[in-house]
């Protein structure tokens, strides 16, 4: 249930389970993108999400917005205050104006055939906002000025656009309906360096003038750090460590976010990030496995004797981290670490 | 006095469309010296991949022509060669890694089936010696199980695997240069962090030089000696990596740097874009490429394309190359953190 009535999004023990694709005479498997994460977003808050390919971010986004189909969905979702995971699309429907997505490629997410002013003008118009079409034709003006694109290009084409200016389009038509919540999904991440930092700015500028809310989701941790007020660090399909972004980045505590970060480059040729690495041996399982215990101790430099078989909970202090490092304080912690510890590369 | 390994001079490199003419590479030249690893930055369609596709002669002409300089490699200008005379070099002598490792390797061929082809070529390695040169790769690059898993299908392998059998494969005739374009862009950072070790570790077992084209200014502090910086098919800027972070005088560069944003460091309220677009290719301004988007540009910048201008010699300590007429001004903006920078 929603904590206070500031709570735009409240997820509660979400798992996202895709059947795969059935051998003949094997049981049905299960491939668990998500699998049981919980997080609630605030009014005018960003809540930034990070993990690498397969964790189960991008499910994450979409079972957010009830885009998911032939999938088994357990858990509840909230939004706005009224529960939407049981929702059929019709009855979707109004709730897709609290929530909107702007999508990952700028290339493929805009109709090629329709002109940028009436791809914006369109969940206008299907939500009769705005009076009649002069009111939306202003509005359509307003938004493109607002996301910095000249109005005079409202009658052309996407592709007579660059991708961070087409971005800019798929954010100001997500903006179309004034919803309080857009889920961004790896929105920056195929754009240029110096054209990313204009579009976060943007987001960031938004905001602050609308109040909106964002899930952001990236696998940049540096852009995820930029832009959101608290982060959750994702692995395979669980969240393993959720904290104000600050607290996060300066003092993680999650093995596996210590990794992540380590692992990051850093633009400073005077930093040697190699003196402190921890290399993961190893990559991201398959996601099919039920675990009995943490799904990372197999790869964790600092897995105790009881990891593999001990299911970790997501501690539920002000600095979230499933791991049982911290779980339980009569537990040994000089419990040695086991052989397949990664190791530090010097 | 060490002598580079590859010279390139006054590359240009133009492809004609039915739109018109994309100037893709103007007037690069650098030089790439035995055993170290250039960086190449620049933005999509800064001709960054287009130069290094020339120097190995992957270019299609047409659309692609090459318009003037010359690529010097073991005293023969590479733009002269046949396509067959070029076989002998490249891939021997001169080895490449794609960015997507996913479309590299050939889906319908194994691992095995690729990787013996190179050495069987270029070495004259039997079947059966090539096979065993394979597994040795494989193990080389951190395949776990090489010898079973050499006989599977590239579907087969993660992409992290994928882009360590593109290495070895690149590695198996241990070449004087390595091109590796954007190889870790489409992996996971702690992935990235993997293959970037393995390049470090096979250029120190190795001796190769290595040209490293990236946008991540992260990797190019990571794994760079020295960097040059395109921009609209240009070179605005080259000098080794701790005078690049430290002291850029570009301010295309400069403005790179800002706009990256950092884990490691307490966020800024915004970041420090570059306002406009890359420039269109078709239609480049007469004077400097990024004068449009310069917060320092003046009416000299528009007149004509600011020369290259030199401090120190090459490939010693603190030598700077860099193409701004406004440079002295922006190193002393340069020093200054980038809150108290003059907006545009």
């Amino acid at each position: 249930m929603p904590n206070s009535e500031n709570t735009i999004l409240s997820v509660n023990n979400l798992k996202v389970h895709f059947p795969s694709k059935r051998k003949f005479g094997q049981p049905q498997r299960w491939i668990r993108a998500v699998d049981g994460i919980d997080f609630d977003v605030q009014e005018g808050e960003t809540l930034g999400l990070v993990g690498e390919s397969g964790c189960g971010k991008s499910t994450t986004a979409r079972a957010i917005l009830n885009l998911i189909h032939r999938a088994k969905v357990e858990g509840t979702i909230h939004l706005n205050g009224t529960r939407i995971d049981n929702l059929s699309d019709r009855a979707m429907i109004p709730h897709r104006l609290t929530a909107q997505m702007v999508f990952q490629d700028p290339f493929a997410s805009l109709n090629p055939r329709m002109m940028v002013g009436n791809i914006i003008r369109e969940p206008m118009g299907n939500y009769k906002l705005f009076g009649d079409e002069t009111g939306r034709r202003l509005e359509v003006i307003r938004l493109l000025e607002l996301v910095g694109i000249n109005p005079q290009y409202m009658n052309r084409y996407p592709h007579e656009f660059s991708g961070g200016q087409r971005q800019r389009i798929g954010i100001a038509r997500a903006l179309a309906v004034q919803p309080k919540l857009i889920v961004c999904d790896e929105a920056v991440s195929a754009l240029d360096v110096s054209i990313q930092a204009q579009v976060i700015n943007l987001l960031m500028d938004l905001q602050q003038k609308l109040g909106v809310s964002y899930v952001f989701i990236a696998h940049d941790l540096a852009v995820v750090r930029h832009i959101a007020h608290r982060v959750g660090v994702m692995y395979l399909g669980k969240i393993v460590e959720l904290a104000d972004s600050k607290e996060l980045y300066d003092s993680p505590q999650h093995p596996y976010t210590i990794a992540l970060l380590s692992a990051a480059p850093v633009p400073d040729p005077t930093v040697d990030v190699r003196a402190n690495r921890i290399t993961l041996t190893g990559e991201v399982p398959s996601p099919d496995i039920e675990y009995v215990g943490c799904s990372f101790a197999a790869r964790c430099p600092q897995v105790l004797g009881h990891c593999a078989s001990t299911m970790p909970q997501l501690s539920t202090t002000d600095h979230q981290v499933s791991c049982l490092l911290y779980e339980d304080d009569n537990i040994d912690k000089s419990d040695p670490p086991t052989s397949n510890s990664a190791k530090v590369v010097v | 006095m060490v002598q580079p390994i590859l010279q390139v001079k006054n590359l240009e490199v133009e492809f004609v469309t039915d739109d018109g003419i994309v100037r893709a590479v103007n007037d690069i030249s650098f030089d790439l010296y035995p055993g170290e690893t250039l960086g190449i930055v620049g933005e999509s369609g800064s001709g960054k991949s287009v130069a290094n596709l020339t120097i190995l002669g992957l270019i299609p002409q047409p659309p692609g022509h090459v318009k003037g300089g010359e690529v010097l490699f073991a005293e023969q200008d590479l733009l002269k060669l046949s396509q067959r005379q070029f076989q002998t070099i490249r891939g021997k002598r001169i080895a490449m890694i794609f960015q997507d490792p996913m479309t590299a390797l050939n889906p319908f061929l194994t691992i095995q089936d690729q990787l013996i082809e190179v050495s069987m070529l270029h070495l004259g390695h039997t079947r059966a010696a090539a096979i065993q040169h394979a597994v040795e790769l494989l193990e080389l690059v951190g395949i776990p199980a090489a010898a079973s898993r050499i006989t599977e299908y590239p579907h087969q392998f993660s992409g992290g695997m994928r882009q360590r059998v593109m290495i070895a494969m690149a590695l198996s005739c241990e070449p004087d240069i390595l091109i590796a374009d954007e190889p870790t862009t489409a992996l996971d950072v702690t992935i990235q962090a993997q293959i970037l070790d393995l390049l470090k570790a096979m250029q120190d077992k190795c001796g190769m030089a290595i040209i490293f084209i990236t946008h991540d200014l992260g990797v190019v502090a990571s794994i760079c000696d020295r960097v040059l910086v395109m921009y609209g098919g240009r070179k605005v800027e080259q000098t080794d990596t701790k005078t690049l972070f430290a002291a850029a005088r570009h301010p295309y560069t400069l403005g790179l740097l800002h706009s990256a944003p950092r884990w490691d460091q307490p966020q800024l309220t915004r970041l420090q874009s570059i306002e406009g677009q890359p420039p269109d290719m078709m239609n480049l301004p007469a004077g400097c490429a990024f004068a449009p988007r310069c917060q320092w540009k003046t009416d000299e910048c528009l007149a004509a394309v600011p020369e290259l201008v030199s401090i120190g010699s090459e490939f010693s300590e603190g030598s700077h190359v860099f193409a701004c007429i406004h440079a002295d001004q922006i190193q002393q903006a340069g020093s200054t953190s980038p809150e108290e920078l003059p907006h545009a």
